[in-house]
């Protein structure tokens, strides 16, 4: 035990000692995350729009002080003519005018479907699209609170499709997201260049005539990776929570839980890869081309699996951090309990089985 | 009879390659008794680093075996790791950790007590403990085949396996090196050491020449110069390409090899040193030769071509 502790202690001398791995293990999540935080977003925030209200009732200008009272847009200008709406929108002063019918007021009392138009410059179509849907719920909002039903507007009709995530708000997407890729990456790829490393460096052999069992010096070797990555699950979910203002749903241990069940399953899988190489090259190329790429596309964090040809749908089975990030989303932001993950549990644990077999059948106590 | 350190019987490994891979090992066989230091000497490519790995447990051979400390390197390689020392070629401990975190680490792994095991290994580790907060990566050559001994012994082994451990080393290093290897000795552990330098082939109890896979001899090194057959002649002083050019043409040596400044020439039957001086003043001028005692390098090298011409 004592022997396994030196190794244990080695370890985290070394890793500390290598600026590289460290600058890799606490820079890059935190970068990632306000990445897709604030460079690569496509959320809606102080939007500029203008009203053509052709009604100019209590309603229409109601709604349009709602519209402007929200954090996603501001008003910039209420204009009387198309000629001028055409004008803002051409010069790109505003991305969105909210056009109000002139008898906007008098057809809501009447019972009958009122009409709001809203314009809106669509060159960037994704962007328009979210404008559409934030300013047409906060829209409907309003006149579901003044007549108690939910009216169509511009014979569109709005679904509640965005349950959980009304705003689209795109933290709740990317923070499982980046996580079940930073966990992944670091766990697999360090790993496995770091066993790779101890061969290359002839270290291995010394160990090996040594009393220690092979398998221990495995083990010690990835149990520094493992506490590195609780530290990380918790500093991703401060800044999810502190810079991101999502709220955490479910509960906190039980995403810790498969949090850790999913390290584990990237350690094995970085274990195994070791047993196939011998240089660290070889080691980075595979765990970033055959685990990296197909976690980054093919788990469902930035493009939906739904979306994707039913043949990827059915590859996508088999990338471990699909099962992580859609369990840790039903977990964080749904709020769902473990019955409800039960599904990706086994998932995962089979996985790791299978590789910690795997890695075992081909692990060598000899050189060759 | 002395007891074993490391007994080797009729050993093969053939590396597989390209065109059906070379034997790295052809049927070696020698025993390395306790107590003794055992030198493989040959070129690179003899087989010497494979011959190191198998008696260390780290590959296994194609067929024959080895018993390492009266335990089969094959069955026993647990028990062998606990009672041997290895030192591989290139080396191999963490260079990113200081000398003193390298042998607390050793230390522990072989489950000694750090104080116990530098009491041990003081006479070495005395020359590296003014540098021991310094990371084993920026130590010298010398410094840092001291520190891969102090790690190779730190837990008493009865055997001590040494792949070249003086390759890249400076001279003075060297012999330093080699007067811990006596001492070693003294102590009661055996050494089985390789290297392809001739000068320190003479400071082993007992060698084996090896090359291409083969051992061509195995005695003490008194014995293996006593019974060199021919005269051996001394040729100094003027320019060693002509001279070999003129020996070439004159007919009387069977071979002649250049030692630095010398060269040593082995006549052919019959061939007086009065007829070589006389034919190397002819055509390659000023050269004193004389009759030389042979050494392990004219041993090696007349083993060596004569096993070649019998394949």
């Amino acid at each position: 035990m004592e022997k396994f502790f030196a190794f244990v202690l080695k370890e985290f001398r070394q890793i500390s000692r290598d600026r590289r791995s460290v600058a890799i293990l606490f820079i890059l999540p935190v970068l990632l995350l306000l990445l897709f935080g604030f460079a690569i977003t496509n959320e809606i925030r102080e939007s500029k729009f203008a009203v053509l209200d052709c009604d100019k009732s209590a309603l229409s200008s109601a709604i349009a002080a709602r519209i402007d009272a929200s954090e996603y847009f501001s008003l910039c200008k209420s204009v009387q003519t198309k000629a001028e709406m055409e004008e803002l929108l051409a010069r790109g002063t505003v991305k969105t005018v909210v056009v109000f019918e002139a008898d906007f007021e008098k057809k809501a009392a009447c019972g009958e479907s009122p009409q709001i138009n809203i314009v809106l410059d669509a060159v960037d179509p994704n962007e328009a699209k979210n404008i559409y849907n934030y300013a047409s719920a906060i829209a409907s909002a309003e006149f579901a609170e003044r007549f108690g039903r939910s009216a169509p507007f511009h014979g569109i009709d709005i679904r509640a499709n965005m349950l959980f995530n009304p705003q689209l708000k795109s933290a709740y997407d990317f923070v499982p997201g980046v996580m079940g890729l930073i966990l992944f990456l670091i766990c697999t790829l360090m790993t496995s260049v770091g066993i790779v490393r101890e061969k290359e460096m002839g270290n291995m052999e010394i160990l090996l005539v040594s009393p220690m069992r092979p398998v221990y010096i495995i083990i010690a070797k990835v149990i520094p990776y493992f506490a590195l990555s609780v530290l990380i699950v918790s500093g991703c979910l401060i800044i999810a929570t502190a810079v991101f203002g999502i709220a955490i749903r479910g509960s906190v241990a039980l995403i810790f839980g498969l949090s850790m069940l999913y390290t584990l399953l990237a350690l094995t899988i970085g274990i195994t890869v070791s047993t196939f190489v011998n240089t660290q090259q070889t080691a980075m190329f595979i765990a970033t081309s055959v685990f990296m790429l197909p976690t980054v596309l093919l788990s469902g964090m930035i493009f939906p699996i739904e979306n994707m040809p039913r043949l990827l749908q059915y590859v996508s089975e088999i990338v471990p951090a699909k099962w992580y990030i859609s369990a840790l989303r039903a977990v964080m932001i749904k709020g769902c309990g473990i019955a409800l993950v039960a599904k990706n549990i086994a998932v995962m644990s089979a996985m790791i089985l299978f590789f910690a077999l795997l890695s075992l059948a081909k692990f060598k106590t000899r050189l060759e | 009879m002395k007891s074993s350190a490391a007994k080797v019987c009729n050993l093969r490994k053939v590396y597989a390659g390209n065109g059906g891979g070379t034997a790295a090992l052809d049927g070696v066989s020698f025993d390395a008794e306790e107590g003794e230091i055992f030198g493989l000497i040959g070129p690179d490519g003899a087989g010497k680093t494979t011959l190191m790995r198998i008696a260390a447990t780290l590959i296994l051979p194609d067929s024959g075996t080895a018993e390492i400390c009266g335990f089969d390197a094959a069955r026993d390689c647990r028990r062998i790791r606990q009672i041997i020392g290895y030192m591989p070629g290139k080396f191999s401990l963490y260079q990113d950790l200081t000398i003193e975190e390298n042998i607390a680490f050793f230390a522990k792994v072989f489950g000694v007590r750090k104080e116990d095991g530098i009491e041990y290994i003081e006479e070495i580790y005395r020359r590296l403990e003014p540098f021991k907060k310094r990371l084993a990566g920026r130590l010298s050559g010398g410094m840092k085949q001291k520190l891969a001994l102090c790690c190779a012994l730190i837990h008493r082994p009865k055997l001590l396996v040494l792949d070249e451990p003086t390759t890249g080393v400076d001279p003075v290093s060297r012999q330093e090196f080699w007067d811990i290897l006596q001492n070693m000795k003294k102590i009661g552990i055996s050494v089985l050491v390789s290297t392809p330098y001739m000068d320190e082939a003479a400071r082993c109890d007992r060698i084996a020449f090896i090359s291409s896979g083969k051992i061509l001899k195995t005695d003490s090194p008194q014995n293996i110069v006593a019974a060199f057959p021919k005269k051996i002649f001394r040729a100094s002083g003027g320019k060693m390409f002509e001279l070999l050019k003129a020996l070439r043409g004159s007919g009387l040596a069977e071979s002649a090899y250049s030692f630095g400044d010398s060269c040593h020439i082995v006549p052919k039957c019959g061939a007086r040193i009065e007829d070589l001086k006389k034919c190397l003043q002819f055509s390659a001028g000023n050269f004193s030769v004389a009759e030389a005692p042979a050494t392990l390098e004219d041993c090696f090298m007349e083993l060596n071509s004569g096993e070649r011409n019998r394949s």
